[in-house]
């Protein structure tokens, strides 16, 4: 077992304490030691399904900062693209025009891949159906969404997060 | 009283945004396009009224539980939704494409 992997798991099993003590809320002896019981018994029954280095790009200070940039810009989507579905909804004639499209991307990283399906899925207007390599088939409810998700900004803004090697 | 009627107004904010989600599921023609009014608008809708909550609730534990509640109701919706759109896709469900809303909309068109 090297190093880096090593570090994973230790990360792992302390996010996964800070979480504990979050729901749990106390710090009486006994549920700080069934907690890091429980979470050592969950890092080590998991210990070759996490998330490791050659997967994700590495923590930095600029990574994360880059990270909840992302999150914010995408909420921000997020609530836009709720109230144009909305509109389309509630508007009497319904103007949608399902389109299925089919794209490249250029990222490398598995998680960086995955993050950006779930982004596109949790935009309103746009769903990730298949996710090949790095193409993703994505249906769109207009034709306008579709165009727009091929050449989306917060793609380039994963690919930054991506690029700090 | 002002942060009640704040609490007030993003519950009913979250309220509208599932109505809107049921009513995409009623309307919409194929489960595709079903998936993006019913998921999507209920991210934000249960987003809100948890919101909602924590305001009315404070800072204290449960407050953080429900924060916690909105990260993974985030997180996991797309994952559902996507794999009922894979596995509609991948039994081949077919889809209502473009050519459908253009004949609709021919037929609306001469209908009126």
């Amino acid at each position: 077992m090297d190093a880096g992997r090593l570090r994973t798991q230790i990360g792992t099993t302390v996010i996964l304490f800070a979480f504990w003590l979050m729901i749990t809320w106390s710090l009486h002896y006994q549920q700080v030691i069934a907690g890091l019981i429980c979470c050592l018994i969950v890092v080590w029954f998991c210990r070759d399904i996490l998330i490791f280095r050659e997967e994700r790009p590495a923590i930095t200070i600029s990574t994360i900062i880059k990270v909840i940039k992302f999150v914010v810009l995408h909420f921000i989507a997020v609530v836009e693209a709720n109230i144009q579905v909305a509109k389309i909804v509630l508007s009497p004639k319904m103007p949608i025009s399902p389109t299925v499209i089919e794209f490249k991307t250029q990222l490398k990283n598995d998680l960086c891949k995955v993050i950006l399906a779930n982004a596109i899925t949790l935009t309103p207007g746009t769903l990730t159906i298949d996710l090949e390599d790095d193409v993703y088939l994505v249906h769109a409810l207009t034709k306008q969404n579709a165009l727009d998700v091929v050449d989306w900004d917060l793609a380039v803004k994963l690919m930054d997060i991506e690029g700090e090697e | 009283m002002i942060l009640e009627g704040i609490t007030l107004f993003i519950l009913v904010c979250g309220l509208f945004f599932f109505m809107v989600g049921l009513m995409g599921l009623l309307r919409f023609p194929d489960p595709y396009t079903r998936l993006h009014a019913t998921t999507k608008c209920d991210t934000l809708g249960l987003g809100l009224i948890l919101f909602s909550l924590i305001l009315y609730q404070g800072l204290t534990p449960p407050s953080i539980k429900l924060a916690i509640i909105i990260v993974f109701i985030w997180l996991s919706n797309p994952t559902g939704a996507h794999a009922i759109a894979k596995a509609a896709h991948s039994v081949d469900i077919p889809m209502k494409l473009v050519e459908y809303q253009e004949n609709k909309s021919m037929e609306e068109d001469t209908s009126l």
